[in-house]
């Protein structure tokens, strides 16, 4: 009894310690994380809690690589910021929507979307840690960070959970927030061409991103709720959008199950839906690609200036 | 329900919890219904799979015990049987079905192409079906005794801390273990638990973080420069030891705090001197397998140089072909053969360190022998970095390309661009420095945890509480799966 006594007051001693160490620690780190104003977490932080641009694009690496700023603004006449984030998915676009137009309204919202955007391996929440520190300063974007897992809401109360794995981040950023990545409101952009290597290889790079399995997949019924809900919350809120397929190196020529999903659901809503995956502006062109599915500068010039045009004539 | 997982943590406090609250006498019970709900889990239908080869080895098991001659041999062959046709049936068939169908196309014979099986692999199935077979196979050399209880058998294959991913356990280690009542030993518990902590720090801070880097290379490595792909390759040897070795520490530890001991899987792998002693540290539960079921049977090495080399290139190439059916498992598997084949050939031959303190008469000079070491090795490594780019790529072809581009001076050094990310690569390099730090320390000073096993509970409390924050601050949390749960 008295070993089992001591060995439970040792696991108390820890918990007291963690708890502890959880308030000192997840403040500062709360607190310095606050402050950051370039970087990844800048950027998510600008987008949710200041930007006013009436123009947003949203979206994954493909959003942030090829849509830029400058052009969209100059053509359309709106001041234009790229809230997209490398590696997320639909569920990180609906949470900026969600959390942007609780202080705002933007006027128009540009939607890239992946070819397998609906695809049932896309459906991975975990991506979306990169939100849990907005998890309790914008609850409005707390129910979707709970489908991450059933204990989300009891985890979140750490706050050492919360900032996991940004800790070093936020560190580094509290010495020297410096931009290094020379953003453009956004628009990260990529320099290098498509390297000279065999056709064969290259077709392979190409199956491992959107492999025949996942272009065809049935579409994911969450996914496709949480574009539908996406589009009704633009809706009630009076913003315009449009969902954008942009160009991929090889030409998607029977589109996918995805593309055709969200064409039927667009047009059903009158949203606007413009599908470049076939466009032969762009495919097969390797000084245009920096890798299989994304455009370098010029390749992302080049389609955000016939995007503006397409997008003005649709207007 | 992986064991990186909040679920998971819930489960084994619950378990571990009821498990000393109730009897002794139905701690078998307790644990065999928390392993069926623990497999149940990932997949429920593949428990009926566990439960007929559990039902024919326990069968087996008792006949075995039972008949004489011939008879023996048959029920043996009965048991290894059902469980190599299931490993058979679900992991190779398509591998087998893929590659004649694929010989059919190159030999332009024109057929309907075999239909595949489109059936997830049961999780865990090599590392179940294995200790199985242990079980039957020492039941017939009459050095286990047939388990009596169906429920205390079915716990030794479905014991679950151990049951997706090892280590493999031998019967005589681990069933009377299940028998006996385990009254709560607190120092077990707390050893177990640091175990744990350990496993997990390994898993989601240091496999976890090098996997984001490794995955995000090895998906196209075609696009990638020369010091990218040299990272990954120098990445996922560490990612691969931290995956399974965490593994098997939380499965060790989960084992303990029920005063359940484990075999141990790893020691300090990274730090062999050849690719032969990489073996006897390396999953040592899965080396120990094949050196006493398969390559003492066919003769070990007493049947001369000839049989010796077939030997160790048949164990080799089935160990590769157990991680995965797939070409790249087999050629990573001949490679290590040609290796192993290569050091006992040159066993007879004298260190350089030998032969230089023979020609000076002065015995090995020692000044000369950590260096010589140290180079061996560096020159292991080097040739286990070069196999795990087998045992990691998508196919052969990626492989290939892969060591085609490091190797090619057309290669980009580097792009800017695939270096953004410093912070990661800080963290994959501190993860890095920690594990080889804490091996070399082992290996020299044989003490593991200076700091979590130090004599004044006030620093043990402190380490564990620091180690906890340090998992929850660096750790990735995605849950991602274990490498080895697809064996």
């Amino acid at each position: 009894m008295h070993s089992a006594r001591k060995f439970i007051g040792k696991l108390v001693i820890i918990a007291a310690g963690l708890l502890l160490a959880d308030q000192l620690i997840g403040r500062w780190l709360a607190h310095a994380y606050a402050r950051i104003t370039h970087g990844e977490q800048g950027h998510i932080t600008y987008v949710i809690d200041s930007t006013t641009a009436p123009l947003l694009v949203l979206g994954s690496s493909r959003a942030v690589h090829q849509y830029v700023p400058d052009i969209l603004t100059d053509s359309l006449h709106l001041a234009c910021y790229n809230a997209g984030k490398d590696r997320q998915g639909l569920f990180f676009s609906q949470a900026i929507v969600t959390a942007v137009l609780k202080r705002y309204r933007p006027k128009a919202l540009i939607l890239d979307l992946l070819p397998t955007a609906f695809a049932p391996e896309e459906s991975d929440f975990n991506q979306l840690a990169v939100l849990l520190p907005y998890y309790h300063t914008n609850p409005e974007i707390a129910p979707i960070l709970d489908q991450r897992g059933p204990w989300e809401s009891i985890k979140t109360l750490s706050y050492l959970y919360c900032y996991n794995s940004l800790s070093l981040q936020i560190i580094k950023r509290s010495f020297a927030d410096t931009d290094d990545d020379s953003t453009n409101r956004g628009y990260i952009p990529r320099f290098m061409s498509l390297p000279a290597m065999p056709a064969v290889i290259r077709k392979a790079a190409l199956a491992d991103d959107f492999s025949a399995a996942w272009l065809s997949a049935t579409p994911d019924t969450t996914i496709v709720a949480a574009f539908q809900q996406l589009i009704a919350l633009a809706g009630q809120h009076g913003c315009r959008l449009a969902v954008i397929i942009s160009p991929v190196y090889y030409p998607l020529t029977n589109g996918s199950s995805t593309i055709h999903t969200a064409a039927d659901i667009c047009r059903r809503q009158h949203i606007t839906f413009l599908d470049y995956s076939r466009s032969s502006d762009f495919c097969l062109h390797d000084s245009l690609f920096s890798d299989a599915i994304h455009l370098n500068d010029s390749g992302a010039r080049k389609f955000t200036r016939l995007l503006s045009a397409n997008l003005h004539n649709s207007e | 329900m992986l064991f990186n997982s909040f679920s998971f943590l819930l489960f084994f406090g619950i378990v571990t919890l009821l498990y000393y609250l109730i009897g002794c006498r139905w701690r078998w019970l307790l644990l065999l219904i928390a392993s069926c709900y623990f497999y149940a889990s990932f997949i429920p239908a593949y428990l009926l799979v566990l439960f007929t080869i559990i039902g024919i080895d326990y069968i087996a098991g008792r006949c075995i015990e039972s008949a004489t001659g011939k008879r023996r041999k048959a029920f043996l062959l009965l048991s290894l049987t059902a469980n190599l046709g299931a490993l058979s049936l679900f992991k190779y068939y398509n591998f087998f079905i893929d590659t004649v169908n694929h010989l059919l196309a190159l030999a332009h014979i024109q057929t309907v192409p075999f239909p595949l099986w489109r059936l997830a692999l049961p999780l865990g199935l090599s590392f179940h079906t294995f200790q199985a077979m242990s079980y039957t196979i020492e039941v017939y050399k009459g050095r286990q005794k047939a388990e009596r209880h169906l429920g205390i058998y079915a716990l030794y294959v479905m014991f679950y801390p151990q049951l997706v991913a090892g280590p493999i356990e031998r019967p005589a280690e681990l069933l009377p273990q299940l028998h006996n009542g385990h009254p709560p030993n607190y120092n077990g518990i707390a050893d177990g638990l640091k175990k744990m902590l350990i496993g997990f720090f390994m898993k989601v801070v240091v496999a976890d973080r090098l996997g984001i880097y490794v995955n995000y290379i090895y998906h196209d490595p075609e696009t990638h420069s020369r010091l990218a792909l040299l990272l990954a390759v120098f990445f996922f040897p560490f990612q691969i030891y931290c995956d399974f070795a965490g593994y098997s520490l939380i499965a060790i530890g989960a084992a303990k705090t029920m005063g359940i001991t484990l075999a141990p899987n790893f020691r300090q792998p990274y730090l062999a001197a050849s690719v032969r002693d990489f073996w006897r540290r390396w999953h040592m539960t899965l080396s120990r397998w094949f050196r006493d079921y398969l390559y003492i049977p066919m003769g070990g090495s007493r049947l001369g140089t000839i049989n010796t080399c077939f030997n160790l290139l048949v164990v080799f190439l089935l160990s590769g072909l157990w991680h995965g059916a797939a070409w790249t498992f087999v050629i990573w598997g001949l490679l290590h053969a040609g290796a192993v084949i290569l050091e006992s050939l040159t066993d007879h031959w004298k260190s350089p360190p030998y032969r230089l303190g023979k020609a000076l008469n002065t015995g090995r000079p020692r000044s000369l022998l950590l260096p010589f070491a140290m180079f061996r090795g560096l020159l292991t490594f080097t040739f286990l970095c070069l196999t795990w780019i087998f045992f990691r790529a998508a196919n052969v072809s990626h492989a290939v390309m892969m060591i085609r581009r490091i190797l090619s001076p057309l290669t980009p050094w580097q792009r800017p661009e695939e270096f953004r990310e410093k912070v990661l690569l800080l963290c994959c390099f501190m993860g890095i420095a920690c594990i080889i730090g804490a091996d070399i320390k082992t290996a020299l000073f044989g003490k593991q945890h200076v700091l979590l096993d130090h004599r004044h509970p006030g620093v043990r409390l402190a380490a564990c509480t620091a180690l906890i924050v340090l998992i929850l601050l660096f750790g990735v949390f995605n849950a991602s799966q274990f490498i080895y749960f697809q064996f």
